[in-house]
């Protein structure tokens, strides 16, 4: 495992296991990783701080402990990254912002981060995003655009962008990003990876600079549905000082990814069909037909609870930077500056009537889970936009792309329901696109199990690095 | 005339910013007359669900 890049070898169950077993060094694992940052990195800029010394030193303790007899942990010596909105011990958490780079550097690491190494990952840097997490995009005006490694001139996503390329690029096996409205959901569809934004409340968000508090959550990107369920299963606490988790014990998902008892699956209408393109309403009829499907399930109030979800966003975000916009509103990203200002202005009374109208969609949608195991939506209205692409189609209507990728995502995460993001290749080549799969709340075992059903198939894969060698950005 | 119809987003942003001590520059201001005419259709589509007094809140406060 010393030399190429191998299948087992860029996932992080292959490499844990690899580790575990003493086949190869953390150490090693942890130099490959800092090296192919090194190579790719000037062209996907992926990454905003390397921290090589500090992984060489856990990576060095890894392999201590192991020599030792030790247990390292079910993700021992996988290096990974974090959106740059985690706090790590002496690096500044810089949120995508202008503005942060004048704060102190963080004097913890955050608890998702302490879990993970725990497990025995070990950090390797933070990647970047879009400013203060308000971006589907990953264009930032501060770190420059976080370009998608299987096509350099097309978009990664945001606001989790530097995470889903670094992941994409084969720099780290996974890596944490954060999902308010889909920022982890739009750069898996884009980047062609596995995301997981669990349910709202499983996960504590301590340590984690904020956007909006009902609905910030944290989650892991990666290469399959099996990485996704062991780090999901490392991150998991039965307790937070954040206030939003909650409270409930430990359910591991891993065990459950082999289980093949039949799921009612639905395939989500009306809305979702209305607002996807022709490509990711193929990629996600392969999916549902692949997961047996019974037929269409009309997603009724979905239209409202994205609007409440964007105006309880905007109002939120205005809210918690207002004092910013007051002293350094020139220092804000032009794209997002005006996005806060004018949620600062948003009345309160759209923004209680939004939470009303955003618990009678999760009333709904619990109706609709007495009849379904889970429903499969698209992910993302298209596959990745090309950089510099003002508009995409949505309903028919160009509309703009910062705003609008996530209009599919958007009505989940408001009522917190759990979705893994499936990557769907349509098979001539062309970009992936995302397929989402919905469950209801705290059932992160089904989404995680049909989406590990779907890799087994051969359904929604990543293609190993080796075979997506001939894609420019991958190019090394 | 409902809040979201002939709307006069010049003016709202004038008296709401003022309100809160928010200077916009020049060359911010018509991205955020963009963006407020954008909430002012997201809160539309508000104004159109069935909700009634009774709907509950999604925000809950626990002691």
């Amino acid at each position: 495992m010393s030399g190429g890049v191998d299948a087992t070898a860029e996932a992080t169950i292959g490499i844990a296991s690899a580790v575990r077993a003493g086949r190869c060094k953390a150490e090693a694992v942890v130099e490959r990783s800092l090296a192919r940052i090194e190579r790719m990195d000037g062209a996907i800029n992926a990454m905003t701080a390397v921290l090589g010394d500090r992984a060489r030193s856990r990576a060095r303790a890894l392999d201590a402990r192991i020599a030792r007899g030790e247990d390292p942990g079910p993700l021992a010596g996988v290096p990974f990254a974090v959106k740059n909105l985690f706090d790590i011990e002496g690096v500044v958490t810089l949120a995508g912002s202008r503005i942060n780079r004048d704060d102190p550097p963080a004097a913890r690491d955050a608890p998702s981060i302490a879990a993970l190494e725990a497990a025995g990952a070990v950090l390797v840097g933070a990647a970047g995003m879009g400013e203060y997490a308000y971006d589907f995009t990953g264009r930032n005006a501060h770190d420059g655009v976080v370009r998608n490694p299987l096509d350099p001139d097309r978009l990664a996503g945001g606001s989790s962008s530097g995470s889903a390329a670094a992941v994409a690029a084969g720099m780290v096996p996974f890596a944490l990003g954060t999902d308010t409205n889909g920022s982890i959901r739009v750069p898996a569809s884009l980047c062609g990876l596995f995301g997981l934004k669990p349910t709202f409340g499983r996960l504590g968000r301590d340590g984690v600079f904020p956007f909006v508090e009902s609905l910030d959550h944290v989650g892991p990107l990666a290469r399959s549905a099996a990485d996704l369920a062991v780090i999901h299963d490392a991150l998991q606490t039965a307790a937070s000082v954040d206030r939003s988790h909650s409270g409930r014990p430990v359910e591991p998902v891993t065990p459950a990814l082999g289980d093949d008892t039949p799921l009612r699956v639905g395939l989500a209408g009306g809305y979702a069909v209305d607002r996807a393109g022709s490509e990711a309403r193929r990629a996600a009829e392969t999916v549902a037909d692949a997961l047996g499907a019974f037929g269409r399930v009309d997603l009724d109030g979905a239209g409202e609870a994205r609007a409440a979800a964007f105006v309880i966003t905007a109002a939120a975000g205005g809210a918690l930077h207002l004092d910013r916009l007051r002293r350094r509103a020139g220092d804000f990203d032009e794209e997002v500056r005006g996005r806060l200002i004018a949620g600062a202005l948003v009345p309160a009374a759209w923004v209680a009537r939004a939470e009303r109208v955003r618990r009678a969609f999760a009333e709904r949608m619990a109706t609709v889970f007495e009849r379904v195991d889970l429903l499969v939506a698209p992910a993302t209205p298209c596959p990745a936009p090309l950089i510099d692409q003002p508009t995409i189609e949505v309903g028919g209507e160009p509309v703009p792309v910062r705003a609008n990728l996530g209009v599919l995502t958007q009505p989940f995460s408001a009522i917190g329901l759990p979705v893994a993001c499936v990557p769907v290749h349509p098979g001539d080549g062309g970009m992936p696109v995302g397929v989402q799969i919905v469950g209801p709340l705290w059932r992160e075992d089904l989404v995680l199990a049909a989406a590990h059903r779907l890799e087994l198939w051969g359904v929604a894969t990543v293609p190993s690095l080796a075979a997506s060698a001939a894609a420019p950005g991958m190019r090394s | 005339m409902s809040m979201t119809t002939d709307l006069d987003a010049d003016a709202w942003l004038d008296a709401s910013a003022a309100v809160l001590g928010l200077t916009v520059r020049p060359e911010d201001r018509d991205a955020v007359l963009a963006n407020l005419r954008i909430l002012a259709g997201m809160a539309a589509t508000l104004e159109t669900a069935e909700i009634d007094d009774r709907s509950q809140s999604a925000t809950v406060f626990r002691p």
